[in-house]
């Protein structure tokens, strides 16, 4: 069973921007560019398995005021057999910063998850500056372990920062008006849903994100999302 | 940097003098390479709104800032106009290492507040793109991004990617060139933006995409659809071109190609589709390859028909549409009730491939009944090549299929091809369907470029037109040798006989010959479209894979022989016409051609 571990992020400053696939709605927020200041901090080299999470829950008594779809894929309170190292899914983003609170930590911001994944040579794929499918899972039939394709890591070391399942960011956000609200994921997952009108998905650039409007309960939570922690350090 | 409004700009490819503090702040923009100043004075952009044209000069200049990390630098300026609630940043970033080749990116992104509550209409103009220059107005030369070249009766060249405007992300660049028609400028327009609608800040940048005339772009008021957030508006990215059309080509394909993974392309077991020529579309229901009397295929006899073609290297069995429908039987169901059954199928694909010839079977997506689901025509699709052995499918009316079927043929045998009827269309399934057709209707079909083929010419095209008759056949094989593709011979067209003359199937003959000897070049990923030529009427597409061999296909269109001399890709030390009845030599960097009258001739120049 896997144990987490972080990998130091230097403070550094960076010009930070990110783009996205356009669609009806668009995505209120500012993209930059600008020069963004992040560390130093401590990352987690993986994104929060089953087991961690599991961990958790016993240790903090958790329990989310709504659990519709809170641990989807659990059966009887229980991950499945197997499935320790898999990232946990079907955690809301509140969830997730419970966890990372309960352990002092938070979820990185967007400008942090970025750097995280490109490193300050500002890679296109964690990896490198050319895509690769077979440095990370796309189009798969599944979650894998946090712990796969060590070829594909970050500049930092960081594990699975395209594909796999999509990461939440720290932010949330109001729309304009203040009539909707919406978080950003990053980096994609194994699942491809097959049609135009569908979500974007498959292996995400490190400087794109992925609006997803809220609506609370199961809604929130998904197969697909998982999350990691960062801590400020020293 | 706080307080300076006067900044220097250098990529190490252009040079650009800003100065905030002018009503023009874009004072000169300078090819290095050339040493060439131009574009002076411009504005940033031009807004209208309200019934009024705004420029920066309009706006306040709140805030201009600087920034520089281990890649980029970065300049941005900011304007406000409070009386009407509108915010304009202006970006202009660059790569310190020239990753980018010295590019220049010019973001804009434009704040509506809504000043009546409401979004009103709003059109944006950039002089830098509308009003751009070189050498100045009647030396330059223009290529629109919706349209670069046209023929003598106005007709496109360069045909695009069609369907949806979602379809394809392929948008080529507007290429502007000075009077020596090397240097100039590319500008692209890099986003990510899919509709063309209102609905979408970035509406715009397709709308840049699509302007297909000089006046069109002269012009420049593109709509665009702010709100009270910092999207992105529009991007361009400027590049100095010291090589002419070919050279902007090849850059734009370099930038398309980098956001793909086309390891697909790779695959050994999909290799053998791009050792094929002459293909044959098989209506069951007529005699070519079928002997109603016996009730049996008729696989020699098809064969025998098909050498004076060449020989055909694959066969696409068809016995679906336009049956289809009379009653409740689907598509899979005909194969069951084809005379003597799936067993008669397969014994007929193992003929085939006795005599080295590949069979692809008709997948009809629309032919989906209640009861079926994608999965479960995923596994039809993959039951029946298991079934019969066939080799792919040809893919009616499809332009991208559910990655599902992909993974199931693959669990049944190796070597299975996706050929769509129409060009995959952008991001996955142009990375894994690694065949479609290069399908045209119309009359009048030379001088034609199909873009997909020379952005990924990996991706085997081959040429099909079902309608033409004798006139518009010998056009579709000119197209086809211009175009450096495949070919697919269809003669039953659905119960219509189109029959090839004996000297067309002599060409298709020659050019299956000369197709597979030079494949490789054909094939190649260096292939630039209209290629420059010195005679208006003479078009040349160039054919290369950097590597030892060019080949030139020229077409001439006009009612005269004509003379031509095109400046070689790569020096040449000896040409040979390896098709058609034109002459060629090399004199120095030229190389020297003479074209018959609406003919097509290729070139093939041994470089170093």
């Amino acid at each position: 069973m896997l144990k987490q571990e972080t990998v130091y992020i230097p403070e550094a400053e960076y010009i930070y921007r990110v783009s996205h696939r356009i669609m009806e709605g668009d995505c209120q927020m500012d993209h930059g560019p600008r020069l963004a200041k992040v560390g130093p901090l401590e990352a987690d080299l993986y994104c929060v398995t089953n087991a961690m999470y599991d961990q958790f829950l016993k240790e903090s008594g958790y329990a989310p005021v709504d659990s519709a779809g809170f641990l989807r894929h659990w059966e009887s309170g229980r991950y499945p057999d197997g499935a320790e190292d898999l990232p946990v899914v079907y955690v809301s983003q509140e969830d997730a910063k419970a966890y990372a609170e309960f352990y002092g930590k938070r979820l990185p911001t967007e400008e942090e998850w970025q750097y995280m994944a490109a490193g300050p040579e500002k890679y296109k794929w964690p990896w490198g500056n050319a895509k690769n499918y077979k440095f990370c899972n796309v189009f798969g039939e599944n979650t894998q372990p946090v712990d796969s394709h060590p070829e594909g890591r970050s500049p930092f070391g960081l594990y699975n920062m395209c594909g796999n399942v999509w990461e939440y960011t720290s932010e949330r956000l109001d729309e304009v008006d203040h009539s909707h609200q919406f978080i950003v994921l990053r980096g994609g997952s194994y699942y491809t849903a097959h049609y135009y009108w569908h979500s974007e998905s498959g292996a995400m650039r490190n400087n794109s994100h992925l609006k997803v409007h809220l609506m609370g309960g199961a809604m929130d939570r998904y197969g697909t999302v998982g999350f990691r922690c960062v801590k400020e350090s020293g | 940097m706080e307080g300076t409004k006067q900044f220097s700009v250098d990529t190490g490819a252009l040079a650009l003098e800003l100065d905030f503090e002018k009503d023009h702040p874009l004072r000169r923009l300078v090819h290095k390479a050339a040493g060439t100043v131009s574009n002076r004075n411009r504005d940033l952009f031009q807004i209208r709104i309200y019934g009024k044209e705004l420029g920066s000069g309009d706006f306040e200049l709140a805030h201009v800032f600087t920034a520089e990390d281990e890649m980029e630098k970065l300049i941005g300026a900011f304007y406000t106009r409070d009386e009407d609630l509108l915010k304009v940043r202006v970006y202009f970033t660059w790569n310190k290492r020239r990753e980018e080749g010295g590019s220049l990116r010019i973001l804009y992104q434009v704040y509506d507040g809504y000043k009546y509550g409401v979004p009103y209409d709003s059109l944006i103009r950039i002089p830098l793109v509308s009003d751009i220059e070189y050498d100045g107005r009647g030396k330059d030369t223009l290529l629109p991004p919706g349209c670069q070249f046209r023929n003598a009766s106005g007709k496109p060249v360069i045909i695009p990617m069609s369907g949806k405007e979602f379809s394809s992300d392929i948008k080529l660049p507007l290429v502007l060139l000075g009077g020596d028609k090397k240097h100039g400028y590319s500008i692209t327009f890099p986003n990510y933006s899919d509709l063309d609608n209102a609905g979408c800040v970035q509406n715009q940048s397709k709308f840049f995409a699509l302007m297909d005339t000089e006046d069109s772009v002269r012009d420049g008021f593109v709509r665009m659809a702010p709100d009270a957030s910092f999207n992105d508006t529009v991007e361009i990215k400027l590049s100095a071109i010291d090589a002419g059309w070919p050279e902007a080509f090849g850059r734009y394909r370099e930038d398309w190609a980098s956001e793909y993974d086309f390891s697909e392309y790779d695959r050994e077991d999909l290799q053998w589709i791009r050792e094929t020529a002459v293909h044959h579309f098989l209506f069951l229901y007529g005699n070519e390859g079928f002997d109603h009397k016996t009730g049996t295929f008729d696989v020699d006899g098809l064969l025998k028909m098909g050498e004076a073609f060449g020989g055909f290297d694959t066969v696409t069995f068809w016995n679906q549409y336009p049956r289809l429908g009379v009653d409740e039987r689907n598509q899979w169901d005909f194969h069951r009730d084809f005379p003597g059954g799936m067993e008669a199928l397969k014994a007929a694909v193992e003929e085939f491939h006795k005599r080295g010839v590949r069979v692809l079977l008709p997948f009809i997506p629309w032919d989906r009944g209640c009861e079926e689901s994608t999965r479960s025509m995923g596994d039809q699709f993959a039951e029946l090549i298991r079934e019969t052995d066939a080799d792919g499918y040809q893919m009616d009316t499809m332009s991208s299929a559910p990655f599902s079927f992909r993974k199931k043929a693959d669990k049944v045998k190796k070597g299975v091809l996706l050929q769509t009827q129409f060009h995959p269309v952008k991001n996955h399934p142009v990375e894994f369907i690694t065949s479609s057709w290069d399908e045209y209707w119309g009359h009048g079909a030379m001088p034609e470029a199909d873009v997909l083929r020379f952005m990924l010419p990996r991706h085997i095209a081959p040429m099909v037109s079902r309608w033409q008759r004798q006139e518009g056949k010998q056009e579709l094989i000119q197209r086809a040798i211009f175009g450096g593709t495949p070919i697919i011979i269809w003669t039953d067209v659905f119960g219509r006989t189109m029959l090839y003359t004996e000297e067309q199937k002599q060409m298709i003959r020659e050019w299956k010959t000369v197709y597979l000897k030079y494949r490789e070049i054909f094939q190649g990923g260096a292939s630039v479209p209209m290629y420059p030529t010195d005679r208006e009427g003479v078009y040349c597409n160039l054919y290369s894979d950097n590597s030892g061999g060019d080949i030139y296909a020229i077409y001439n269109e006009r009612d005269s022989a004509e003379d031509s001399a095109i400046e070689l890709w790569h020096a040449g030390t000896r040409a040979e016409v390896i098709i058609g009845a034109g002459r060629a030599e090399i004199t120095g960097d030229r190389l020297i051609v003479r074209i018959p009258p609406k003919q097509v001739i290729q070139v093939f120049t041994e470089s170093w």
